[in-house]
């Protein structure tokens, strides 16, 4: 008897073994991108159209996404309420027609509450809310939920909808960390790869601050996880693709011995690993980056332009793959009116300025109040843009959100040009 | 459903292991509450609070409540001592290169591995191996187990380390390691005290 049982676990331990090998090991050591440029579309010649996607009706919003709807739509996704972190923040979402040049009203479509509800879990907050639209025509919605303590402790949770984002169900929490599954965060556009994957781009800020690509399968299986640098330096991966095997993450710079830029790191196998980080000559403040590939080497990047201050906003241009880099345009430059040196009536007309130059401005008066309640203080008051997240339609358009004094989504929309001729 | 069964477990491990002066039926009755408080659906049940502070646990603490269930309510501890001190030091050691690393403190991540890697999978087979030819089956249990729930998805983790290892685990063998420590040392006193008397006479034999 003795004999048999020795010999039934030895055989059980083999079984284990078969059952836990990895359905498909070639994916992991063979990953290939799928570039998403739209090929004829790369040259800018248009005019900006700056818009709101949002509506004022929540005092703080923040952390704007976006996604192409088949159609050719828009959909937008961010986080409001009546402060960050707050327990009424849910997700919102808005959707724009390029053809009808106009942002429908904007809807709550995700609550704390029903993410609890339908999880499982407690849930104190919500945070930033990432989309990705599969070729079946499902939508998937990565959002952060933090069940205790502060953005450190964020967890994953993916969310399915079956009518391009108007209504949600939960699916399930991503578990990316061994050490109470906490501080994994999303923020940046998700990547492609040829074997029908997605990359999403995630970040860590607990104990380590550093980047990482989440490969997740149909089912919201993660399939590999690779790292972009690691320590206390850099979040939030941009990552722009090349080609199959060609890729460049750019960084949010956390390294408190060396700011003043954006960091970069280059895969050259698919993303299977990722070069250590390196000054990427992008002068930033520790701030979100935005941006898109036009055609290989030919970059946009989005940004505060500054290595101080959030009170600026521009484009970068890079056509050799960021070895050199034009400033392409400036949405917004404030320095001149930094360190809280304006006064809150001259702040105001000035906001008033950028209100006016925005087209179809619901509530220019409810929109002013509300910076002023969350930017101006006893010492004065600030500007600040920041969050930028940058698509390119189908049609060759070039969107941007991004957060207007954490009281608007605002759009810049470049509309693009007509199809130059012999390519397509 | 798994992940608040083992959470459950656990709590009434922990239950048990507080009343263990109390006598049995209070025990048994005690156990049998907290193992229906922590499977009452959340927001009404334990476990469903738990999980959200602590995430998951892993199948490996959900045994070892099962055995510490099994010891409190019947007084018998089938698990051998040398082989509960091998794995609890191993899983220390563990603990000290895979969670820094983890956790971000190098480019190398022992916790990709987790998502499905053949060299990954074959160093538990030889691990397994080597328990099962010095006849440690319990340690050969934890891995199939393991490796089985990771096949079926059962705590909704993609990562196999996540169905063999926990930080909680990993406290509960730094703790069970230093009680193991400071019993084997107030052991030795006491042998050391027992002993000193015939030690003396001994010495005064031999003197004289």
């Amino acid at each position: 008897m003795k004999r048999f049982i020795h010999w039934f676990i030895g055989g059980l331990l083999v079984v284990a073994f078969w059952v836990a090998l990895p359905d498909d090991p070639g994916r992991r050591s063979t990953p290939e991108f799928r570039p998403d440029y739209v090929r004829g579309h790369d040259d800018l010649d248009g005019r900006w159209q700056m818009r709101f996607a949002s509506d004022a009706e929540t005092p703080l919003v923040h952390a704007a996404s976006m996604v192409e709807l088949p159609d050719g739509r828009l959909r937008a996704f961010w986080f409001a309420g009546k402060r960050e972190g707050g327990p009424d923040v849910g997700i919102h979402s808005a959707v724009f027609d390029p053809c009808a040049a106009r942002w429908s009203d904007e809807e709550r479509v995700v609550t704390r509450e029903q993410i609890r509800r339908q999880w499982g879990r407690h849930v104190r907050k919500l945070g930033n809310a990432v989309p990705v639209l599969d070729d079946d025509g499902r939508m998937r919605l990565f959002v952060v939920a933090v069940s205790f303590g502060g953005w450190a402790a964020s967890r994953l949770v993916v969310l399915e909808s079956d009518d391009l984002g108007a209504s949600w169900r939960f699916d399930e929490a991503l578990t990316a960390s061994p050490f109470l599954n906490i501080s994994t965060l999303v923020k940046t556009p998700p990547i492609s790869y040829q074997d029908g994957t997605v990359g999403l781009p995630v970040y860590h800020e607990m104990v380590g601050k550093f980047g990482e690509i989440l490969r997740l399968d149909e089912h919201n299986r993660i399939v590999d996880k690779e790292r972009i640098g690691y320590g206390r330096k850099a979040i939030q991966p941009l990552v722009l693709v090349d080609g199959p095997k060609q890729a460049t993450a750019l960084l949010r710079n956390e390294n408190e011995d060396d700011q003043g830029m954006l960091y970069r790191s280059d895969s050259l196998d698919g993303g299977e690993d990722w070069s250590p980080l390196y000054g990427s000559r992008l002068t930033n403040p520790s701030s979100a980056v935005g941006g898109v590939v036009l055609s290989p080497g030919h970059w946009l990047v989005v940004a505060n332009c500054n290595p101080k201050e959030r009170d600026d906003l521009c484009m970068r241009e890079t056509w050799d793959s960021g070895q050199t880099w034009s400033d392409r345009f400036f949405f917004h430059n404030r320095h001149r009116w930094r360190a809280d040196d304006v006064s809150e009536p001259v702040y105001l007309e000035m906001i008033s300025e950028e209100v006016a130059n925005t087209l179809e401005a619901e509530n220019p008066e409810l929109m002013r109040r509300r910076v002023e309640h969350n930017k101006c203080h006893e010492e004065g008051c600030e500007f600040q843009y920041d969050y930028p997240y940058v698509l390119q339609a189908s049609n060759g358009d070039v969107h941007i959100l991004y957060t207007w004094n954490k009281s608007a989504i605002r759009h810049a929309w470049l509309p693009a040009g007509p199809e130059p001729r012999g390519e397509g | 459903m798994i992940a608040e069964w083992i959470c459950a477990l656990v709590l009434v491990a922990v239950v048990l292991r507080l009343a263990a002066r109390l006598p049995l039926p209070w025990r048994a009755g005690l156990a049998g509450a907290m193992l229906v408080a922590a499977l009452l659906p959340f927001p009404y049940g334990l476990s469903g609070w738990v999980l959200s502070y602590l995430s998951h646990f892993s199948l490996s603490s959900g045994l070892l409540a099962l055995v510490a269930i099994q010891h409190r309510l019947t007084g018998h501890y089938w698990l051998p001592v040398w082989q509960l001190r091998a794995v609890c030091v191993l899983l220390v050691v563990l603990a000290l290169w895979f969670y820094p690393m983890s956790l971000g403190s190098s480019y190398a991540d022992p916790y990709a591995l987790g998502f499905g890697d053949t060299a990954f999978s074959a160093v538990l087979l030889l691990m397994g191996l080597l328990a099962w030819l010095y006849r440690a089956y319990a340690s050969c249990l934890v891995l199939v187990v393991a490796q089985l729930a990771y096949g079926a998805n059962l705590l909704h983790s993609d990562n196999l380390w996540d169905y063999l290892v926990d930080p909680w685990l990993v406290f509960w063998a730094v703790g069970w390691l230093v009680r193991d420590r400071l019993l084997a040392r107030r052991e030795r006193r006491r042998r050391d005290t027992a002993d000193e008397p015939v030690a003396a006479t001994t010495a005064r034999v031999a003197g004289h």
